[in-house]
């Protein structure tokens, strides 16, 4: 039994200019000990995908279709409560931190203590206090800092605290959202080499949500690219990152644009390309590949027929009809 | 750092203190008109009268010199004496304060909390029925005159149906003390208590129901539901903390209006208190009791808006170390 199986999932959000579907039909299974990173540019759904897994979806966000089973159990079946036994136990949230996630009027150390509380009232106070010194050990949080409030943080704090936090109730899957956006390069690296140590040491699934592809490929093994609420390429990250230099045919042309944003430190200096236009408005029908408008590929085929997700190797998925057509030719 | 925060702190009270007992001052010794003049406007005072009248309240030095005297006297508790009840003013002014701060008091209370249960109820059920009639109840209420709704509540509850005492504080023939006796003053609160509740829990239940929302959207607020914490508690121990912090300032604002309001409150209810006590004066002309009054006045809103910066800091870390 996988952890996480998601099966064909749709997700409705209502909005002014009516139904927008920010996932379309995403299918996802993630096993005990896996990372796998979901990469995208804002608004290709990424968050959505990950806040429905324990429903904590805003109250405009439906779920219209597929299933979520975590450890077998289809989350559509449990009832408010039952959730909340589940939220953080099986499935924990590293949110952005250095942001506003941590609430500003309480002690770091009464809000992991609350999470414990919450979850294993027969634990002791002392207990429980001494598991969140671990915690914050863990993370390289002195105990001397535990009783500090989040704005007496930097940063870099904040989001290791956020981290401990997740950590606090054994969870099987983490889902870390955007863990190392805005913050500065070292505390970034710091936050990307403590998420490899903890999940070498902890075997926690991970799912590391973001827009940065480099983050992605430090941590996870295996990555799926999201474009306009459809995964437009998935598989391990040595599969897509070893097709860097290949002809097109074995990799989307929008992870080729993801990774093209990120100049090689080692190769020619050259501007990064960057990728010019809009994703698609999800709100509005859409003919063709979602990606069309923007590729310098695509062709009249591209524009009429949305192409499937389909292997082109073992383990490789590739949403683009380049891709059939060299696996065909 | 600390320290240096309250003695800034203290400084800039006892600064705000000494600008509106001058204020006061200038309020009632500048401005054209003096007490000597309207006492001698009936014709039956002599020129004696008139001067040992002038020398009673001090008005034969000069401005300056009368300045000070005034500073000096305040500072001694010495507010003058009035001549309508021919006493001291600190003495008129005595049970009336206790029997203002006890109509205030409890109103102030009651409207706290039922404003602020009342947001709570509307927040969390945003663009509900409930939250419409929850705004649009207080907004009527509050919209209305404290006097009117004061009426209102004596034509229905002491005209009609003859329920509850509408007019004093107590009733007579009681032994003062007992418990015969609390009950009786307590019977008197209810109506005047509550026209001020009806009037200001708007401002209360309005500002915790918008603030509420804007703090039920934030970022901790889903971490908090990440985390399994149940609705209520995600309510009342994650965001009202937060959405607080503006009903503490409004409090502070509240008391200004609240005082306002129990003058018009305590005239309709015939409340021995502060309220009453300045409309008499005014009919009457009582310059040093009206002085007097403006002064407490006064001085309650700085003390309060004092109170809320420091409630304002045990709730808010933030603001703690700045």
């Amino acid at each position: 039994m996988s952890l996480l199986e998601i099966r064909d999932l749709r997700i409705d959000y209502r909005t002014e200019s009516g139904v927008l579907r920010a996932v379309d039909d995403v299918s996802l299974v993630v096993e005990r000990g896996d990372a796998v990173g979901v990469v995208g540019e804002s608004g290709c759904g990424k968050s959505t995908l990950g806040l429905a897994i324990p429903l904590l979806l805003a109250p405009n966000a439906t779920v219209a279709g597929g299933s979520i089973r975590l450890d077998g159990t289809s989350i559509a079946d449990l009832d408010e409560r039952q959730l909340n036994r589940l939220r953080w136990t099986t499935v924990s949230f590293i949110f952005q931190g250095a942001m506003n996630a941590l609430n500003p009027v309480q002690r770091i150390d009464q809000q992991i203590l609350e999470a414990i509380r919450i979850h294993e009232p027969e634990t002791s106070t002392a207990t429980a206090r001494a598991r969140v010194v671990e915690l914050l050990g863990l993370v390289g949080i002195a105990p001397s800092r535990a009783a500090s409030y989040p704005h007496e943080f930097s940063g870099g704090m904040r989001q290791r605290a956020m981290i401990a936090m997740a950590l606090a109730c054994q969870p099987a899957l983490v889902i870390a959202d955007e863990p190392t956006t805005a913050l500065d390069a070292i505390s970034q690296d710091q936050i990307l080499q403590l998420l490899r140590d903890l999940r070498r040491r902890r075997g926690q699934g991970l799912i590391m949500i973001s827009h940065d592809l480099a983050a992605i490929t430090r941590v996870c093994d295996r990555i799926v690219v999201m474009y306009a609420g459809v995964i437009v390429e998935t598989g391990t990250t040595a599969d897509v990152l070893g097709r860097r230099d290949a002809a097109l045919g074995t990799i989307h042309p929008y992870t080729r644009a993801l990774l093209d944003a990120h100049p090689d430190l080692h190769g020619p200096r050259v501007l990064a390309p960057g990728l010019s236009g809009h994703p698609p408005d999800l709100a509005r029908p859409i003919v063709g590949c979602r990606f069309a408008d923007r590729c310098a590929h695509a062709t009249d085929h591209c524009r009429a027929v949305a192409p499937a997700l389909v292997a082109v190797s073992r383990d490789h998925d590739v949403r683009c009809h380049f891709a059939v057509a060299e696996r065909v030719t | 750092m600390r320290g240096s925060y309250w003695v800034r702190k203290l400084a800039s009270l006892a600064a705000t203190l000494y600008a509106t007992v001058s204020f006061n001052f200038l309020l009632f010794h500048v401005l054209p008109g003096n007490p000597v003049q309207l006492l001698a406007r009936s014709g039956h005072y002599d020129a004696a009268a008139r001067r040992q009248l002038v020398a009673l309240f001090e008005l034969n030095h000069s401005l300056l010199d009368q300045y000070v005297i005034y500073l000096n006297n305040t500072l001694h508790g010495n507010l003058g004496f009035s001549y309508v009840y021919r006493e001291p003013v600190t003495t008129v002014l005595g049970s009336a304060i206790g029997n203002t701060l006890l109509l205030v008091g409890t109103a102030t209370f009651i409207t706290v909390v039922v404003g602020v249960w009342l947001g709570v109820v509307a927040a969390s059920r945003a663009n509900s029925l409930t939250d419409a009639t929850v705004s649009v109840t207080s907004l009527s209420l509050w919209s209305m005159p404290d006097f009117f709704t004061g009426m209102i509540l004596i034509f229905v509850c002491g005209v009609w149906i003859h329920v509850l005492p509408i007019s004093g504080i107590e009733s007579s023939g009681l032994a003062s003390g007992g418990l015969a006796h609390v009950l009786d003053i307590a019977r008197h609160l209810v109506l005047p208590a509550t026209t001020l509740v009806l009037v200001n829990a708007a401002e209360f239940s309005l500002i915790t129901r918008n603030s509420l929302v804007d703090t039920l959207v934030e970022d901790y607020v889903l971490t908090a539901r990440a985390k399994g914490v149940s609705r209520r508690a995600i309510v009342w121990r994650h965001a009202l903390r937060n959405a607080l912090l503006p009903i503490v300032t409004a409090t502070a604002l509240y008391v200004g209006m609240v005082l306002g309001g129990a003058i018009q409150v305590e005239t309709v209810f015939s409340w021995p208190g502060m309220g009453l006590l300045i409309y008499n004066a005014v009919e009457q002309r009582d310059y040093p009791v009206l002085e007097a009054s403006f002064l407490i006045f006064a001085i309650a809103v700085i003390v309060t808006n004092f109170a809320s910066d420091v409630l304002y800091r045990l709730l808010d870390p933030r603001v703690r170390r700045t």
